[in-house]
């Protein structure tokens, strides 16, 4: 902001005051504009915003305090200067603890005057210079767009807003794919902590060394190849949030290291000595069944209390279908702009197809198949030979109706199907030798398909 | 650059006169017409402040309707109303100023008389006030002689030429 972006609005009924500040400021390059009285002034604001004010405490009709009050109400951030005669000080006091940034009395000095103007406009840059850049990092701490008309995801929306305002830990279950961790990153820029870090630790990923080293950071020599100092992620994530997923994954060990960390909010490095405080908050997100893992003993049952405190369970994709449609929208806007295509949506017929598969990968393979059937369509609309779905991954349905006969067939015609009509790998998997594939195949009368 | 003519009103420094007029004819490349007036200057006096208004001088000037950029130098000490002093007083791309002696004076702040030094300090606030006459604002070059100056040490930091980008602007006048 250059002073010639600066706007200055004088208020004075001596004309003299006015002209004579307005040429003084005008010299100095800031935009000058004035008023006779309150009336014209709170005109000229309606219409202009200023930057800084320079009210003259005694004025016929609305005199300057109240002027004073009504910009703040206006402009809470306006820098405002009063003008006063020596005999009206204790006035201009009363307008510093109203808020005014200060008053100088007349006649100004004119050094003193060129001063308080260069502060004040200092004062006026640094406030907007504040507020653009909450603005930018607000923009930067953007909640991530959770898509969804279902009730469930209603209902997932309402639970993200509820515990975002806590410190909570947090268990977020559901199948792959489900978006365990875009509902993280979502708790954790709706929270308090959304101007800290929010650190994804994936342990399934890592060795239980690696993963110890990651959490918890390591002192130069803990081990062979730690030749520095390194920060761990608990310690990074200090006023944020820490994301651990797949936390089904990780060992007995790195369990009770995490556990007293989570209850204590202390830890060592790998190597250290030294106790470090972290205040993270702590979000998990699993897709492995842990209250199996509790019986069997490969899950501390005093971790899994304490991190199931509040748990948010996402439906697979299959089962919140009316989602689809929105989601297919949302991930064909997102490609078209990522590719540049022309491509506004999808036909019908393929919209059908989408709401009828299973979706095993849950909304990750929904944006792949779209991701890929953008890639090849040279339509307006992606069609139903724009997608791939891998349909030999759909679950076959068993129910107590069925022959064995029936349950055969389908079981082989899948196996066949994933394993692209290699008949040998087929046997493999089913434990039969060549020869019985051919003979089954013959007997429920499956062929190959014309076009493989 | 630009005529000039330089009117002396209640100026005592008369020994400088010819040495400023040099001065201002090198640095602006102009003619400068140097002459006095007698025009009754108490008029101008508050007895209050011990000052003479220098805006109701200018005024008195406009309304003689000039046909050249002018420059009044004086020796009396000069204020507007809303400020205790000015050191000058010029409205931008008026036609005429004035600048004042007074509190240019190393003796004003109690030191030593110096004459150079008031003659640069003339010198530096005629053609800032000038630069007001041909519509130039306060530069941020604190080399520049339209630097604002409130004190005679700001005026002692600048110099006494345009810098090239005030120079731009005045270029066609």
């Amino acid at each position: 902001m250059k002073e010639d972006s600066i706007k200055i609005l004088i208020v004075d009924d001596e004309e003299i005051v006015r002209e004579s500040l307005s040429e003084w400021f005008k010299e100095d390059g800031y935009q000058v504009d004035s008023a006779k009285d309150a009336v014209e002034a709170l005109n000229k604001i309606n219409k202009t915003r200023y930057d800084i004010y320079f009210l003259d405490i005694k004025m016929p009709g609305m005199d300057g305090m109240e002027l004073h009050r009504r910009i703040r109400e206006i402009d809470k951030d306006a820098v405002v200067i009063m003008i006063t005669a020596y005999a009206a000080v204790d006035t201009a006091v009363q307008a510093l603890k109203d808020g005014a940034y200060d008053y100088i009395t007349k006649p100004f000095d004119p050094d003193n005057l060129s001063h308080l103007l260069r502060n004040a406009a200092k004062q006026r840059k640094l406030t907007i210079e504040n507020i653009e850049l909450k603005g930018s990092l607000e923009a930067l701490t953007e909640a991530p767009i959770i898509i969804g008309v279902s009730n469930h995801m209603a209902e997932i929306k309402e639970l993200i807003h509820t515990v975002a305002k806590t410190s909570t830990t947090v268990m977020i279950r559901g199948e792959s794919g489900t978006g365990k961790e875009l509902v993280a990153q979502a708790i954790h820029t709706e929270s308090d902590r959304r101007f800290f870090p929010m650190v994804t630790v994936n342990c399934g990923a890592l060795s239980e060394t690696l993963l110890e080293s990651e959490l918890f950071g390591h002192e130069k020599g803990a081990f062979t190849g730690a030749l520095y100092r390194r920060k761990g992620k608990l310690e990074i994530a200090s006023g944020g949030t820490l994301f651990l997923d797949e936390i089904g994954t990780i060992s007995m060990k790195t369990q009770i290291d995490l556990l007293r960390a989570i209850e204590t909010k202390e830890f060592t490095r790998l190597g250290g000595n030294q106790t470090i405080k972290s205040d993270f908050r702590v979000i998990c997100a699993t897709n492995t069944d842990l209250e199996d893992s509790v019986k069997s003993g490969d899950f501390r049952e005093d971790l899994y209390y304490r991190l199931q405190v509040y748990t948010i369970h996402l439906k697979p994709l299959r089962e919140r279908t009316e989602d689809i449609p929105e989601l297919v929208q949302f991930f064909v806007d997102r490609y078209r702009k990522k590719m540049n295509k022309p491509v506004d949506g999808v036909e019908p017929q393929a919209l059908n197809m989408l709401l009828s598969y299973p979706w095993p990968g849950n909304v990750r393979e929904l944006e792949n198949a779209i991701e890929r059937a953008m890639v090849v369509t040279k339509n307006k609309k992606l069609a139903q030979n724009d997608f791939n779905l891998n349909q030999m991954d759909e679950k076959i349905e068993y129910t107590p109706q069925q022959s064995i006969e029936l349950v055969e067939k389908k079981h082989i015609l899948n196996v066949l199907n994933k394993n692209k009509w290699n008949i040998s790998a087929t046997a493999k998997i089913l434990g039969i030798d060549r020869v019985t594939v051919y003979k089954k195949l013959k007997k429920y009368g499956i062929t190959r398909p014309d076009n493989d | 650059m630009t005529n000039l003519n330089l009117v002396c009103l209640d100026f005592q420094e008369c020994s400088l006169l010819t040495s400023i007029q040099t001065t201002l004819t090198e640095i602006l490349s102009s003619t400068i017409l140097l002459s006095k007036d007698e025009i009754e200057i108490d008029n101008f006096f508050n007895a209050d402040r011990g000052q003479y208004d220098a805006a109701a001088i200018l005024s008195l000037y406009e309304k003689k309707g000039l046909n050249r950029r002018t420059i009044i130098i004086t020796s009396v000490d000069l204020y507007i109303p809303i400020f205790t002093y000015v050191f000058g007083l010029a409205k931008l791309e008026g036609k005429i100023g004035i600048v004042s002696a007074h509190r240019l004076k190393s003796d004003f702040y109690g030191l030593p008389p110096d004459e150079d030094l008031l003659k640069s300090r003339l010198v530096k606030e005629i053609i800032h006030e000038l630069g007001h006459l041909l519509n130039l604002r306060h530069c941020p070059d604190y080399q520049c002689v339209m630097a604002s100056s409130n004190t005679a040490d700001d005026l002692d930091i600048k110099g006494s030429h345009f810098c090239n980008s005030c120079l731009g602007k005045v270029g066609n006048h």
